[in-house]
This record gives structure tokens, sequence and C-alpha cells, in this order.
């Protein structure tokens, strides 16, 4: 296996794990409207965060490449799939903004204010979306674009 | 716009090298088993570095390994430059 699809099975579940984490911290236990408010709900979710950050860090120094008589495990392709899948990612995280953005607007277009604690949401859920993203990315490219994986 | 695809010899070429694997094709090409096993199958088109590594490991022009198909046929007539 080489090294972009080993970190991205990696990436898909860090980020699913902190993705899930962080839905049911702020959904479960008064959603956007008391989110803010909620110092120790703010306190988990950025811990979940980090912890995902650090995992997902010091997966990338674990599987860095230790090289010197050990075949390679990474070469062109590599970063060919790489660059498609960044850029899906990018396509995919503007594409979840707007969709996040219009359904707030649509849910509190009557209403006329939004609860500041969706701005949290956007933010955090931003982060997890465009990394996990990336990482299904690289997971179909590879197998789009490989023999046997 | 035609679909282009490349079609290689890649597979006939190592079998006519003493059945020259995969691994030690990567090895002398400086690419991964898995790039082999993609161009192979036509599923991966090479920058032409990794084109012109190979052409030198079987000892042929890169046009001698690789065609361009348009459309599944393989293009014809490029003239080839003699002098």
């Amino acid at each position: 296996m080489t090294q972009t699809k080993m970190r991205a099975r990696y990436g898909v579940g860090i980020w699913g794990l902190v993705a899930i984490a962080f839905g049911l911290v702020f959904f479960l236990g008064g959603g956007a409207a008391t989110y803010a408010d909620d110092s120790m709900r703010m306190g988990i979710a950025a811990a979940i965060l980090a912890a995902g950050f650090i995992g997902y860090l010091s997966m990338i120094y674990l599987t860095r490449e230790k090289s010197k008589g050990k075949a390679l495990i990474s070469d062109e392709r590599d970063l060919e799939i790489a660059r498609q899948a960044n850029e899906t990612a990018l396509v995919a995280v503007l594409v979840f903004i707007f969709a996040v953005c219009i359904a707030l607007f649509l849910g509190y277009e009557t209403a006329g204010s939004l609860p500041v604690g969706w701005m949290w949401f956007l933010a955090y859920a931003t982060s997890c979306f465009g990394l996990l993203a990336q990482s299904i990315a690289t997971l179909v490219l590879h197998r789009e674009m490989s023999g046997n994986g | 716009m035609a679909k282009e695809k490349i079609h290689n010899q890649i597979r006939k070429l190592r079998f006519e090298q003493g059945e020259m694997t995969q691994q030690e094709l990567s090895d002398q090409c400086d690419c991964t088993r898995q790039t082999i096993i993609a161009l192979e199958q036509e599923k991966y088109i090479p920058s032409l570095i990794l084109a012109i590594k190979i052409a030198k490991v079987f000892d042929k022009t890169v046009d001698e390994i690789f065609q361009l198909l348009d459309d599944g046929n393989v293009e014809e007539g490029i003239p080839r430059d003699s002098g």
C-alpha cells in the first residue's frame, strides 16, 4: 500500500470519528441555541477537534518516508492523486459552506437573526468536512487509478 | 473533443526481457510497483520523465512503448525524424 492511500484510510477514520463526536456534542444538549453559552460543550468540542489534529499530525509523522534501502512508498502517481483529491476537496468545501449558509438563511429567514452557535458549527464542521472529503477523494482516485490498489 | 488514451507495451516488454518482475521494473524507474500495475492496466498515464525512464530500461524509444489512442484506435502516421 502506498503512503497516500494509507494516510487517506487513517484520515477517513480520524475525521469521521471527529465529525461524529462533534455532531453529538453540538446537537445533543440544546443545539446551536445554547452552544455559545455552554462553556463545557464548547470545551469538549475544542478538545475533540484538537485531538483530531494531534492524531492526524501524529499519523502523518508515523507514516513518513523511512527510505534508504527500502522500496519507494510514493511516486508521481501519488502526487497526481493528491493534487486531484485536493481540488475535489476544495470544491466539496465550497459546496458545503454554500449549502449550510443557504440552509441557515432559509431556516432563520423569518426570525431575522440566528444563534451565534451556528458560527461555531460552520467553523468546526468545515474543518472536519474538508479533511474528510480530501481523504475520501484520495481513496476513490486510488481506486480509479490503480490495478490492485 | 475525442477522449484520448495511451496504450503501452510494458507488460509484453517485461516478459520479453526475461520475465522481469513489476518490482524490478519499478525499482529501475524510481516508481512504485502500484504505478507499474496501473500503467499495465492503462489506468494511469505516466509523466514524460517516467515514460523516458521506462523506455531506457527496455532500450526502446518512448513511442515504441507508448501509443496514443484516439477513440479506441492507435494513432497512425506520425512522421519520425530519420535524420
